[in-house]
């Protein structure tokens, strides 16, 4: 019952961040960027086969898809040292290579076009698991490979496993600097039907707050790519730690998402990150002893969350899970609970029984860290709705002037009509309502 | 010396004191003459009843009794033939020199009994001033009849000087007493009027007293029956010194004669400890007759004659009194020593007995009793030094306090046992438990854990001085306490893996490896559904061995995951299917069989209450994988649908939605699956709440104590267990103990609820599906079998079962369901309430607080 995860990781950005993540969990388990497992890394208690599958020859191999519609991203991959981890058989790039161009048309009719090879691939990864648990999709939702191909597979997946859980990573474009792409709110709504509707759980992570929190808290002059992606690596291992570290509790993703979700439809999860540590400042900065209640506290502050929105005041939870590593008194969670709950630092939905829930995860020992304890929060919150919002709002601005809409018409699905930009409105516009009805008291009724 | 000058000398030795006379007046001078002239004869008197002098024998006889002593006293026949060539030689040097006197003294002083000795040898000084002053004799002569004429005139007597007027006075005494029976009130008189005299000549007397002290009655001197005792004959009469003495000295004849009977019974049936105070005791009272044997030789020599002048030499009433007044206080303190253990428990009793009397304030007792302790707990001492050098018990007699028990099975807890009243006094509870320790660890190492090369080799030998002092016994078997201890508990850790074996039992029973649960489930969940009747005990071995290689745990020691066991409690008794699948999950159970020595060291019932812990948890466990598994059926199913209606849209776009004919059921659907969706997360948010609370609270709470209180290194098993049996206790207590019945009743129910909740969805779920099927040309679930159908026919089917057209009694069934869902959903809520208001009771523990984190946001508080 290994429940594996397959992750599955599409366009530039889902590449990027897939690597980073690949990276940090070779570090975690010990396993060399040959996939060998290090000397030193032989008596671990941890679960490496969730994630990896070991070859005859004992190679550790990522269970993980890498697709593109360019060739240059993942042959940076692969040039790299940990170049030869992946299953080159997993490795698909588009054989025109062009790209979507930002287009999430584009991206989502090639999917039609190259649906078989990938699905082969998927299929032949399922196989070779013995209780598939489910995918994780890493992607960016404003592109076009990420986006629009990313969208198609969902889908897909959605109907060839329909009992396997769907989740995303899903990066968010920063909203304040839509110069990059100027289709971004195009992409994003047309993405966002797709993880509203065929995915189970949604990882949020917005770009707009992981450059905040790259330029506030650690202190980058320049933030640019490498610094994000280490933090949703980052992310993305701490989320994880629970099925690769099995402890008492959350050690199949099922166990570990259910009581975050509560209705199927709100699955948009946030998170929020403590402590932050640039790799630039490991030897300035002071080892501080911190505490869960700390850690717990840190994670409701805002200025750790990885997704910007502005809570209003009937802004609430539905859930809150904390994952926290480290070195800490298994008892001392109990307390904190109570220490927070008396604070009242968090607001729960006030129709019905919701709570923080704890997670304590094993450390790597091979990985050293400055710190004493860190926390992951994974959060059901219904200010998301708001980001939402922000895509629907930039999205109605570009509509209103039928603006970049050829690019589109292009492509067989809007040839006849633009009715799915109409149903993905609604569908946001469905999610922002159903997120705004959890606020109030009368949900149930 | 003559008369004169002995009178001139005393007269000297008087005026020392008293001064000159003065010759002022006449009258006053010839009263001062008289007075110092009756002091005169008075200190005549003294010097002549104490200047004893001596029958005279020859220097042979004299070497001849000292060497028979010399070869009684066990010095050997070697040293009496050296007194022999000693005395040639000084013969040699001047034949004709008497040498008896100083043959004699010599003799005397070196008498084992330091007093007798004293007086003998102030008897001997006499003697020898006496024959060679050629003069003494006569003076002596004189002196004794200037004595007897002073006995006339009331001045102290010596109440044992033998004369032959006192028959003359016997008369007279009688008189008085006669006069003094009718003044009783005045008891100076009765004092005085008290015989001073004596029926029995002083040497009859003590010849019957000799008899007497050997047990046996004289002619003066009988056994009182009655009074347990000797006592003077009815008819004579003694004066009251006489008296007194006699019955002392009778007294020993009463002692001896009881530790006679008690070494003569101690001969015929005593143990091993009473045999060993009694072969003590026999050496006391060979001494003692020794002793009556030198006075009665000493008596026997005395000629019938006296001649005048000439006192009872050795052996006189005083005397005999004086030499016996050790060996009184000896016999008495062995008559306590025996009257404290006399049918007694014998053993550790009888120690403690005399052990008391080592604690007396009187150094001579002090130190015989001393003395008596080391010979009686001579076997006493040896068995524990066998004990806490072997740990072997040799004790044919039960008399240490250790005794072996009839629990062969219990090697450990049960074996060895100790028996409160036969700790002697004076070992301390730190010690006794020291030595039970030594003793029972060593025999555990030998025994069970197979470590007998340790014992024999390399356990602590208390060195041969140790064993005879009680004060280094005692650090020696501290000594071996701490490194036997330190040896057992590493044989236990190292060589048996104590330590990782309960570290063990904690990720497998307690599940802390959460894969291996959640493996375990699996597999049962698919065995059990299979057949749940007639699950076999090699399934659930089967099942153990799959759930084991599908999960961390194959990365267990094999030690471990061999002694782990999943069985049945008890056989099912085959009923209804639903009733024993339910039946089956509860019976089955982990248990974690340890196998020796560990099990004698860690408590059978410790283990039984992990099992009743694991199988808490396992459906703890269970109801948590059962609403996961509804969750993800919930969420992929409202999935599909969305799925359904998407691609309904995209075919469907130009034709209208056949929305109306199933709106009302489709609205009632969505609304039940949303209140099930929303249960279901209650659900598993008040199993999670509770699962971490009993995981990190109660299961690492006891953990961590219990890793603090056995970290120390010198930590004993029975400490160590103790430890154990507390971090069990802890946990068992609030799973399914006494600690918290509240929480266990409502959690149970709780559970219960949620399990029939789970039961409901399910058929509401399949309602659904079998509904839905009937819409679609196709007999499988459109979902099972998707993959093998080619794309068109699935959007088909899908585009077909989208439209959930209910018949009237499928749409009844659903609205039955629906009302059922709900009445459990709110059933759970009331319960959980009731939960919360029993918790919110419980003192004992940090229960309380789980009220807290379920009820988070207040909610359910807030509907109470």
């Amino acid at each position: 019952m290994p429940r594996e995860i397959i992750t599955i990781q599409t366009g530039q950005c889902g590449n990027q961040i897939g690597a980073e993540f690949w990276k940090r969990l070779c570090l975690e388990h010990g396993i060399g960027s040959d996939g060998m497992l290090e000397d030193y890394a032989t008596g671990g208690n941890d679960r490496k086969d969730v994630f990896f599958y070991q070859a005859d020859d004992d190679h550790y191999i990522p269970r993980s898809i890498l697709i593109d519609l360019e060739p240059r991203v993942i042959n940076n991959i692969t040039d790299s040292v940990c170049g030869n981890l992946y299953n080159p058989e997993n490795i698909y790039i588009s054989k025109d290579g062009s790209g979507a161009g930002n287009n999430w048309a584009s991206g989502y009719s090639q999917g039609e076009r190259i649906c078989e090879d990938i699905l082969e691939m998927l299929d032949r990864e399922a196989d070779n698991s013995d209780s598939l648990e489910g995918f994780n999709l890493l992607h960016s939702i404003a592109g076009g490979t990420g986006s629009g191909l990313g969208s198609f597979l969902l889908e897909r997946l959605s109907d060839r496993y329909p009992k396997k859980l769907l989740q995303t990573y899903s990066v968010f474009p920063n909203n304040e600097d839509s110069s990059d792409v100027v289709v971004q709110p195009y992409n994003s709504l047309l993405t966002l039907k797709r993880l509203a509707k065929s995915v189970d759980c949604v990882i949020v992570l917005d770009n707009a707050a992981l450059t905040r929190i790259v330029a506030d808290r650690l202190h980058v002059q320049k933030p640019d790519i490498t610094h994000t992606n280490q933090l949703v690596s980052t992310v993305l291992s701490a989320s994880t730690t629970t099925l690769r570290y099995p402890s008492y509790m959350n050690n199949d993703l099922a166990g570990m998402i259910s009581p975050l979700i509560p209705v199927p439809k709100c699955h948009f999860i946030s998170t929020a990150y403590t402590p932050f540590t640039s790799a630039d400042a490991d030897t300035t900065k002071v080892v501080r002893k911190t505490t869960v209640l700390d850690v717990m506290r840190r994670l409701l502050q805002p200025k750790n969350k990885m997704v910007s929105t502005n809570p209003t005041k009937s802004s609430c939870y539905l859930s809150i899970l904390n994952i926290i590593q480290g070195d800490v008194e298994p008892t001392e969670v109990h307390k904190s609970l109570l220490r927070i709950r008396e604070r009242r630092i968090a607001q729960f939905i006030p129709w019905g029984p919701a709570s923080i829930q704890v997670a304590l995860t094993k450390k790597s020992p091979y990985v050293q860290s400055q710190h004493r304890v860190s926390g992951l929060m994974m959060a059901n919150h219904t200010s998301i709705a708001g980001l939402f919002g922000r895509t629907l709002v930039q999205y109605d601005r570009l509509r209103k002037r039928n603006a970049f809409l050829d690019l589109y018409r292009r492509e067989a699905m809007f040839a006849d009509s633009l009715d799915e930009f109409d149903d993905a409105r609604e569908t946001v516009f469905d999610l922002i309502n159903e997120y705004r009805a959890c606020e109030s008291e009368n949900y149930l009724g | 010396m003559n008369a004169h000058s002995l009178d001139s000398a005393l007269y000297r030795y008087m005026e020392t004191f008293l001064g000159p006379v003065a010759d002022s007046n006449g009258m006053t001078q010839q009263s001062e003459l008289e007075r110092r002239d009756r002091l005169l004869r008075f200190f005549r008197n003294i010097v002549g009843s104490n200047i004893s002098s001596v029958y005279r024998r020859d220097a042979e006889s004299a070497v001849a009794e000292m060497q028979k002593r010399l070869a009684t006293s066990g010095r050997g026949t070697q040293s009496a033939i050296r007194v022999s060539q000693l005395f040639s030689m000084l013969k040699q040097r001047d034949a004709s020199y008497d040498w008896w006197p100083i043959l004699n003294l010599i003799s005397e002083s070196s008498s084992t009994n330091a007093a007798s000795a004293a007086y003998a040898s102030g008897t001997s000084t006499s003697s020898f001033f006496a024959t060679h002053v050629g003069e003494m004799e006569r003076d002596r002569e004189r002196a004794m009849q200037m004595a007897e004429s002073a006995m006339v005139v009331d001045e102290p007597q010596s109440a044992y000087s033998v004369s032959k007027q006192r028959y003359q006075q016997q008369q007279q005494q009688q008189k008085m007493q006669q006069l003094g029976a009718s003044d009783s009130s005045n008891n100076e008189t009765l004092y005085r009027l008290l015989p001073t005299y004596d029926a029995a000549d002083e040497t009859a007397l003590l010849r019957d007293l000799i008899y007497v002290m050997q047990g046996i009655d004289g002619t003066c001197v009988r056994w009182n029956q009655k009074a347990k005792m000797y006592g003077i004959c009815g008819d004579m009469q003694f004066s009251r010194p006489t008296r007194e003495m006699v019955l002392s000295i009778a007294e020993l004849g009463a002692l001896a004669r009881n530790v006679q009977e008690y070494v003569a019974w101690v001969e015929s049936s005593g143990r091993l400890f009473e045999q060993s105070f009694g072969s003590e005791l026999r050496q006391e009272l060979t001494a003692y007759f020794q002793l009556v044997a030198d006075i009665e030789a000493k008596l026997s020599n005395i000629p019938p004659e006296l001649r005048p002048g000439e006192t009872l030499a050795g052996a006189t009433l005083r005397r005999v009194l004086g030499w016996t007044s050790d060996v009184r206080a000896r016999l008495r303190l062995m008559n306590v020593a025996i009257e404290g253990v006399r049918d007694g428990l014998g053993g550790g009793v009888l120690l403690s007995t005399i052990s008391t009397l080592v604690e007396d304030g009187d150094p001579f007792t002090q130190e015989f009793a001393r003395r008596l302790l080391t010979t009686a707990s001579a076997p006493f001492t040896g068995i524990l030094v066998r004990w806490v050098t072997t740990g072997e018990l040799v004790d044919p007699y039960n008399e240490f306090f250790v005794r072996e028990s009839a629990e062969p099975d219990k090697v450990w807890s049960k074996r060895f046992r100790v028996v409160r009243d036969m700790i002697p006094v004076h070992y301390d509870r730190v010690l006794t438990r020291k030595i039970f320790q030594v003793g029972r660890s060593l025999a555990f190492l030998r025994g069970a854990c197979a470590d007998a090369e340790w014992v024999t080799a390399q356990a602590p030998q208390p060195a041969s001085e140790d064993t005879l002092d009680p004060r280094r016994l005692e650090a020696f078997v501290y000594r071996a306490a701490a490194s036997v201890n330190a040896r057992l508990m590493h044989v236990l850790r190292d060589n048996f893996g104590l330590m990782r074996h309960v570290a063990a039992i904690r990720r497998l029973l307690m599940f802390e490896q959460g894969d291996f649960a959640i493996s375990l489930l699996e597999v049962l969940d698919r065995h059990i559904a299979r057949s749940p009747r007639s699950i076999l005990a090699h399934d659930l071995s089967a099942a153990l061995d799959s759930a084991v290689r599908s999960s961390n745990a194959q990365f267990e020691d094999p030690d471990h995951l061999s002694a782990l066991v999943l069985a049945f409690l008890k056989p099912s008794n085959a009923q209804t299917a639903d009733d024993s699948l339910q039946e089956t999950w509860e019976n089955v159970s982990l248990r974690y069989v340890l196998s020796a020595p560990l099990t004698h060291v860690v408590d059978p019932e410790a283990l039984r209450q992990y099992s009743e812990i694991s199988r808490f948890l396992l459906k703890l466990k269970r109801i948590d994988y059962v609403l996961n598994a509804v969750w993800r059926q919930q969420m992929t199913d409202a999935r599909s649908l969305q799925r359904v209606a998407e691609l309904n849209r995209r075919k469907d776009s130009a034709s209208l939605e056949p929305k109306s004919t199933a709106g009302l059921s489709s609205d009632k659907v969505q609304r039940a699956m949303r209140e099930s969706a929303i249960a279901v997360s209650e659900m598993v948010q008040f199993f999670h709440q509770v699962q971490r609370y009993i995981s990190l609270n109660v299961i690492e709470g006891a953990w961590a104590r219990f890793v603090a209180a056995t970290q120390n290194e010198d930590i004993d098993v029975d400490s160590w267990n103790e430890a154990h049996e507390m971090y069990v206790k802890a946990i068992h207590g609030v799973v399914c103990g006494s600690t918290s019945v509240g929480f266990q009743r409502n959690l149970a129910a709780i559970i219960d609820t949620s399990f029939q909740f789970v039961a409901v969805v399910k058929e509401l779920n399949s309602e659904l599906t079998l509904a839905s099927r009937k819409n679609t040309p196709s007999v499988t679930s459109p979902v099972l079998s998707a993959k093998n159908l080619s794309m068109p026919d699935r959007l088909l089917m899908l585009r077909n079962s989208s439209k959930l057209q209910f018949s009237q009694s499928a749409e009844d069934m659903v609205a039955e369901h629906v009302s059922r869902v709900h009445a459990i959903a709110a059933r759970f809520r009331e319960q959980v309430r009731d939960l919360m208001r029993a918790l919110s009771h419980n003192t004992a523990s940090d229960l309380q607080f789980l009220v807290v984190s379920i009820d988070f946001n207040g909610l359910y508080a807030s509907k109470n």
